[in-house]
């Protein structure tokens, strides 16, 4: 006999309405929660970037992580940081709702100022410039009151474009624009600091990397000759009293490097900031990508002996060269550009610029004087199979605030974190 | 008669009206409880309006970004509102107020961002 059963057949089907019922649930559960993830993943995006464009348009440093209230809002806060790294500055952005935390750590660098920038400038020594052989000067250049002129050197003629220069002519001053006078007593103080210890633990590590979301990483080796063929990346300032030499198979990302003197080897590839008191020597084929910076800068109000740069023939530099002394000394610095080095960005120069034949310059040149050297003789502001070219230089190249031309204006110039 | 007693040997057993009662009241408390639930999952869920309101909200901001400064927009019958106020003295920095208002002008979503103005450039 078959059993009419209505209370069974209404459990199975008030089971069955449950099952699904409770999948309703957890899918709509499910859906809840992503789409507040995604909510407020958008909101603590809003709030980094709002945090970002704050670091960009701030002056002053923020050295220590600044908690900031965006609106006075809830859920609205953000960790600020600002700190100089080299000649740029390094910004760091933290947002948190809770628990949530996204950030970012970039550098910056300021916009191009239009109307002082310049393919080329040398002071007015009351001498005019003279051009031969392959020489081509492309974008506006600031040149002595007695101009340009064609000469003939080591039997050949000038070859260029008849107009000598391809761009505005503009008349030079006795000086060179000055250097950011901020960023140099900034930077001799980073050459003083004594704050971090003797750490001679580098020695012993093939690969150092340290986020700029943490506190800087400080070698110091002291009066230590040191020779570096790691793997060092990020956050991280390596100091030393005397000579430092950086081998061709160290791997170098966004670091710092304050010495006495620095030695490049041959074959280094990289990116870095190379400050030296004394001297910085590049070997040859080297290359530099952008940004990367090398300076001797002299701090010192009686300097004493020649301050010298040199880069390697055959080397690739992108990003800003410069040479600087405080005091008036007889022996001017000088910077040495070997044959056919590329450089793409800015060169400052405050002594002598001696160049080879094949240098090719993207970008600008402020010097107070160049040389020319063969075997016999010394030309003095002869620019001879030289190419400076200052359209060349990308439209989205930022310079630093040491350099005269740049603005006050800054923008990201790489995501480093 | 012969069919009269083939129907009376396969009798089926009836529900007593008691069963029928229980199974009533549980298959009504079962149904109400599923669409209770059901409206509060359809309420409290994924309101498209919501995304919309995002997403036109995000394109509002970078349209300021983008160099435009109109203070309101309607998009398919939504009015999107841009406030920009000075955020710091000295500084280029804004502060951007975007909230999104339906049909009947009632508040969607809003959002609130610090930006560069373009305009002193």
């Amino acid at each position: 006999m078959l059993k009419a059963s209505a209370l069974y057949i209404v459990i199975v089907i008030a089971l069955v309405m449950a099952v699904i019922c409770s999948s309703l649930i957890v899918a709509a559960y499910f859906y809840k929660v992503q789409y507040q993830k995604t909510f407020r993943y958008n909101q603590l995006k809003n709030n980094l970037e709002s945090g970002i464009n704050i670091l960009l348009e701030s002056k002053n440093d923020l050295l220590s992580e600044k908690k900031t209230s965006l609106f006075g809002a809830e859920n609205d806060t953000v960790l600020l940081k600002r700190q100089p790294w080299g000649i740029y500055t390094v910004g760091t952005a933290k947002a948190f709702i809770q628990q949530d935390t996204i950030a970012k750590a970039f550098s910056m660098g300021s916009q191009i100022d239009s109307a002082q920038w310049s393919a080329l400038y040398i002071i007015d020594e009351d001498r005019n410039i003279s051009v031969s052989g392959k020489t081509s000067i492309k974008g506006t250049v600031y040149i002595p009151k007695a101009g340009i002129k064609e000469a003939y050197v080591n039997n050949q003629a000038y070859q260029g474009d008849k107009r000598l220069v391809i761009g505005d002519k503009k008349t030079s001053k006795r000086t060179l624009p000055v250097l950011d006078n901020k960023l140099l007593l900034q930077l001799e103080q980073s050459f003083k600091e004594t704050d971090s210890h003797n750490d001679s633990s580098l020695i012993r590590r093939d690969s150092v990397k340290q986020s700029f979301l943490n506190p800087t990483l400080t070698f110091n080796f002291g009066k230590k000759e040191y020779t570096i063929n790691n793997h060092l990346e990020g956050n991280i300032i390596l100091r030393s009293d005397t000579l430092l030499t950086i081998e061709a198979t160290a791997k170098l990302n966004n670091i710092l490097i304050f010495a006495k003197a620095i030695k490049v080897k041959s074959g280094f590839k990289g990116n870095c900031q190379l400050f030296a008191t004394d001297s910085i020597q590049v070997e040859q084929d080297c290359n530099f990508t952008y940004p990367s910076v090398i300076a001797v800068l002299n701090f010192e109000d009686k300097a004493q002996g020649q301050r010298k740069l040199t880069l390697g023939d055959y080397s690739g530099f992108h990003g800003t060269i410069a040479t600087y002394e405080k005091a008036k000394n007889e022996l001017v610095p000088v910077m040495d550009l070997g044959k056919a080095t590329n450089i793409t960005g800015q060169l400052y120069s405050q002594g002598l610029l001696n160049y080879k034949d094949g240098t090719v310059i993207n970008g600008s040149v402020y010097t107070s004087r160049f040389l020319y050297q063969t075997a016999y003789t010394r030309y003095e502001n002869y620019l001879i199979n030289i190419k400076l070219n200052g359209p060349a230089l990308s439209p989205y190249y930022l310079p630093s605030e040491l350099i005269p031309v740049a603005s006050k204006t800054q923008k990201v110039l790489q995501w480093l974190q | 008669m012969a069919s009269i007693e083939h129907v009376a040997k396969f009798r089926l057993a009836a529900s007593s009206i008691l069963e029928v009662v229980v199974s009533m009241v549980i298959i009504v408390m079962v149904l109400g409880i599923s669409l209770m639930i059901y409206s509060n999952v359809v309420r409290q869920s994924l309101s498209t309006r919501q995304l919309k309101a995002q997403f036109l909200l995000q394109q509002g901001l970078l349209k300021i970004d983008n160099g435009s400064f109109e203070q309101t927009d309607v998009i398919d019958q939504w009015q999107i509102t841009r406030d920009i106020i000075p955020y710091k003295a000295d500084t280029r920095l804004i502060l951007v107020h975007v909230t999104a208002y339906d049909e009947g002008h009632n508040l969607i979503a809003e959002i609130r961002k610090v930006m560069i103005s373009h305009e002193k450039d």
